[in-house]
């Protein structure tokens, strides 16, 4: 009974991940096309993020992604410990991210009538397309961070391990986020 | 757990290559290669059953058909 509940939570877990890499991918075929449009404008904007901040916060969720799977290999008491790992390098993530937002709105970079960036035609589409795309990772990011906490509070295997899938998808979008505002000038 | 660490390591190495070593234009392919290895050993899609196997080859799938329909669209403008 308890490991056809574990492979329902499973399936389930499987199924939203499935189509919540298909709303990215519309995003990812959206900045696809318009990089194709505008290649200066967005090679431009490429310039201008942060890089160091982009770089490290890869480094902290391929960290938080082997936390994790630790998590799910370790026994319920050991996973507790690893799962405060994932907690605590998430929230670091997030200040990152936070910081480097801070950053390129004190610079003028922001979406609408506002933008103060360089008028190279497609760089501003490229800052709005960086803060619809990171923000929304940023938002599946805090939903992953609520969920690990109700798992550690669970203390059950299968919710640890549905919980990890999610988590690992939600540092997955961000491997491929990264190349596309950080490293394709 | 030795496998989770080979994994870890070759992850690091990989996001620190594309990061400071290798030129730009490597980095999507490099990107493909951690997510590969992010899906089939992190979240075991590899020792999976057969239906979460399908569900993730059907979002493959489909996400490559909207790459050809870009790759379309810009390649006839």
């Amino acid at each position: 009974m308890i490991s056809g509940r574990a492979h329902a939570l499973r399936i389930t877990v499987w199924l939203v991940v499935a189509s919540e890499g298909l709303l990215f991918a519309g995003l990812f075929a959206l900045y696809a096309g318009y990089r194709a449009e505008y290649p200066r404008g967005f090679a431009e904007g490429v310039g201008l993020a942060v890089g160091w901040l982009g770089g490290t916060n890869t480094l902290v969720l391929l960290t938080s992604s082997f936390a994790m799977a630790a998590a799910i290999q370790a026994g319920p008491r050991a996973a507790r410990r690893w799962l405060v790992g994932v907690l605590g390098l998430g929230g670091v993530f997030l200040g990152l991210k936070g910081a480097e937002w801070a950053i390129h709105i004190g610079d003028g970079l922001v979406p609408g009538a506002h933008y103060a960036g360089p008028h190279t035609p497609g760089t501003a589409l490229f800052v709005t397309l960086y803060y619809a795309m990171t923000g929304l990772h940023a938002l599946h990011l805090v939903a992953g961070l609520a969920m690990v906490a109700w798992a550690r509070r669970r203390e059950d295997p299968a919710v640890t391990e549905c919980v990890g899938i999610y988590w690992h998808f939600v540092d997955l979008v961000w491997v491929v986020l990264w190349p596309l505002f950080y490293l394709l000038s | 757990m030795t496998r989770l660490a080979i994994t870890y390591a070759l992850l690091m190495a990989l996001a620190l290559a594309s990061w400071l070593v290798v030129p730009a234009g490597y980095a999507l392919p490099i990107a493909a290669v951690k997510a590969g290895l992010i899906v089939a050993v992190f979240m075991d899609l590899a020792r999976a059953h057969p239906v979460p196997r399908i569900a993730a080859l059907v979002a493959l799938l489909l996400f490559a058909l909207l790459c050809a329909g870009t790759y379309a669209d810009v390649a006839t403008r």
